[in-house]
């Protein structure tokens, strides 16, 4: 700690594990950050009108009388182009021990705690935030600036599927800010290896808090990723920031609020959770082009407890996001990846960024869906099946493998409408859903290289029915294709 | 009354330390005296301040009220503001008496302070006061010119 010729500083009087209450400091702030002299940094929480509460960022003893000073910037950290594929904390410091970030000097700060941009600066959201995978893009689809929580059991594929969406945004020009929050250091460590096996990491910032750093640290995590993605943002690039996991963030924040006194409301939870989480999300968002013109995609994240999404945080999270992702781990133990819940799994915004075409097969598809969940029941008790019920089980059947997709694997949007078309056309009639599960990936490579199915892709269409007209005759062309016939 | 009892106590006390250290002497010698206790066991220094003190000012207290009025001393003392003052040789009384005096002689008014020893100064002082750190010492003046210093060494070595 370097003292200048004036410095504010402060007495600690009170110490108690990582809240301090500090003496002095005169014209302190809130977010104001202070150094004692063995270089243990603390964040100013809380201005009280005798005292002033800091939270420690790093480990160290803290004694009564310890000297801190004010110091002459506040709680933020370096952005640029240096960040990606690398893995920071949230004070910006590299923990993957690749030496310095940058060996520039002139670097943009941004501060970690901002207001989330108004109204004013805000678009409709238009654009189709791609993901790969079918059961997202054909039936919840996410638009670019949505704010959607995937919630679900532990064991459910949650980071499989994130690690997904970083990976599928390869080459789209996309910046995927990638924070951890409170996990252990082992399985963010694993997840560096997999984005660096599968070329995302040039793209990814990781910024990550194990669960053995300091509670207010962590609590730090998401602030820091919001901020970096708001530079990126305003650089005019597209970001994807994922939230792993909210549920910790809540824990942490009740840790520290009891610590620091706070009356506790539902569940211990600090009265200011929703607060604390709201004001993370609306910092997402599809911008003009006066503010950056890109957006922020935010995926926040919550582990369930045996299922039970009808508990505080998950609600609260639930209504301040557009829509969620529910992962059950039955489903996931029965073989289906992702382990989606299609039926309480909402998106409010992604509809209306769908084309025309996928939104018709869409809805065709969720309502086969649903028929098939009350057929089932019935059929369960008949012997003999209506062809048209037997029908739509079949259709319910393939529908269900067309959804099912392998880990790390991208499936183009055209390419998803078209296996969700074929359900409608006689192709049904000549194949059952094990042809699927073994040839679908012969069968995309099919798809993809018939010239016939690749002109209905480029045809402008206005209805479904025409879709599936023109699929019905591209049919032989795949068929008549080596091994098309023979599956 | 306990105004009057504690502008006696401030009188010749420059320091916080020294003004815990007298009450507590004193409430301890006052506890003993009117409640026929144990006396606690006194040095050359602080039997030197209670025979200082007039035999009235201990007439004043009784044993109805001495633990209220040192309720307040303690009060009082806890909402004092000290002035820090670092400095890098430890002091005896003569040299806290020196600086007490010429602080109250300077600024006019009664000004606790509290010493702090700071090896690393090397030589001056630093002073904090009200959260307001001001640094007077050798140290500042050798890292202000550090440069200038470093230049001229590196004269000498070649």
């Amino acid at each position: 700690m370097k003292l200048t010729d004036q410095s504010e500083i402060g007495y600690v009087y009170q110490s108690q594990d990582f809240l301090i209450r500090l003496n002095g400091l005169p014209t302190v702030q809130i977010n104001d950050l202070v150094e004692n002299e063995s270089g243990g940094i603390g964040w100013v929480n809380t201005l009280m009108e005798d005292y002033v509460e800091v939270l420690m960022l790093n480990e160290g003893q803290i004694i009564p009388g310890q000297l801190f000073k004010k110091l002459p910037y506040k709680l933020g950290v370096s952005a640029g182009k240096f960040l990606l594929g690398r893995a920071i904390n949230p004070l910006g410091v590299p923990i993957d021990g690749r030496g310095l970030l940058t060996k520039t000097k002139d670097v943009t700060v941004v501060n970690l705690e901002q207001t989330a941009p108004g109204i004013e600066s805000r678009q409709f959201i238009t654009k189709q935030f791609e993901t790969g995978i079918t059961i997202i893009d054909s039936l919840l689809p996410l638009g670019k600036g949505q704010r959607e929580l995937v919630l679900g059991d532990a064991h459910s594929g949650k980071t499989s599927f994130l690690v997904d969406l970083i990976v599928n945004q390869r080459g789209k020009n996309t910046v995927c800010i990638y924070a951890s929050i409170g996990k252990p250091i082992a399985s963010v460590r694993d997840l560096i290896d997999v984005l660096k096996a599968n070329q995302a990491l040039s793209y990814t910032v990781v910024i990550a808090a194990s669960s053995t750093e300091p509670a207010p640290l962590i609590f730090l995590t998401p602030k820091t990723a919001l901020a970096l993605a708001e530079y990126f943002q305003k650089q005019g690039l597209d970001v994807l920031v994922i939230l792993d996991d909210l549920g910790i963030h809540a824990k942490v924040h009740r840790e520290i609020s009891l610590l620091g006194g706070r009356a506790p409301g539902r569940e211990s939870y600090p009265g200011d959770i929703f607060y604390q989480h709201a004001r993370l999300m609306e910092r997402a968002g599809n911008f003009r082009s006066e503010f950056g013109g890109a957006s922020i995609t935010a995926i926040p994240v919550m582990e369930l407890n045996l299922t039970d999404f009808a508990s505080f945080i998950p609600t609260n999270l639930m209504a301040m996001t557009d829509g969620h992702l529910l992962f059950r781990s039955n489903l996931y133990n029965l073989g289906q990846r992702p382990a989606i819940d299609l039926s309480q799994s909402v998106t409010r915004v992604g509809r209306q960024t769908q084309d025309r075409i996928s939104n018709l097969i869409s809805l065709r598809i969720r309502q086969i869906l649903s028929q098939a969940e009350e057929l089932q029941t019935i059929s369960r008790f008949s012997a003999e099946l209506p062809p048209q019920t037997q029908l739509v089980l079949k259709q319910k059947k393939m529908i269900d493998e067309i959804l099912k997709q392998a880990s790390l694997t991208f499936i183009p949007k055209h390419i998803q409408s078209i296996l969700l078309g074929l359900v409608f056309t006689s192709f049904i009639k000549e194949k059952d859903e094990e042809y699927f599960t073994k040839e679908k990936s012969s069968l995309i490579k099919m798809i993809s290289n018939s010239p016939q199915m690749q002109g209905i892709v480029q045809a402008q269409m206005t209805s479904d029915n025409q879709f599936i007209q023109h699929l019905e005759q591209a049919i032989p062309s795949i068929i008549n294709q080596p091994g098309g016939n023979n599956p | 009354m306990n105004d009057q009892i504690f502008k006696i106590i401030l009188t010749n006390t420059y320091t916080l330390a020294q003004l815990k250290k007298r009450v507590r002497v004193l409430k301890d010698y006052l506890i003993s005296q009117l409640f026929n206790e144990s006396r606690p066991s006194l040095n050359e220094k602080d039997l030197a301040y209670l025979r200082s003190l007039e035999p009235s000012f201990y007439q004043q207290f009784n044993k109805d009220n001495l633990y209220p009025i040192f309720a307040d001393l303690e009060k009082r003392i806890s909402q004092f503001i000290p002035l820090y003052l670092y400095l890098p040789f430890e002091t005896d009384d003569q040299v806290t008496s020196q600086i007490g005096l010429f602080i109250q002689k300077t600024y006019g008014k009664l000004i606790l302070f509290d010493v702090k020893y700071d090896p690393a100064l090397i030589a001056g002082c630093s002073i904090s006061w009200q959260g307001i750190y001001r640094d007077y010492s050798l140290r500042k003046k050798i890292e202000d010119r550090k440069q200038e210093i470093l230049s001229i060494l590196k004269g000498f070595l070649k």
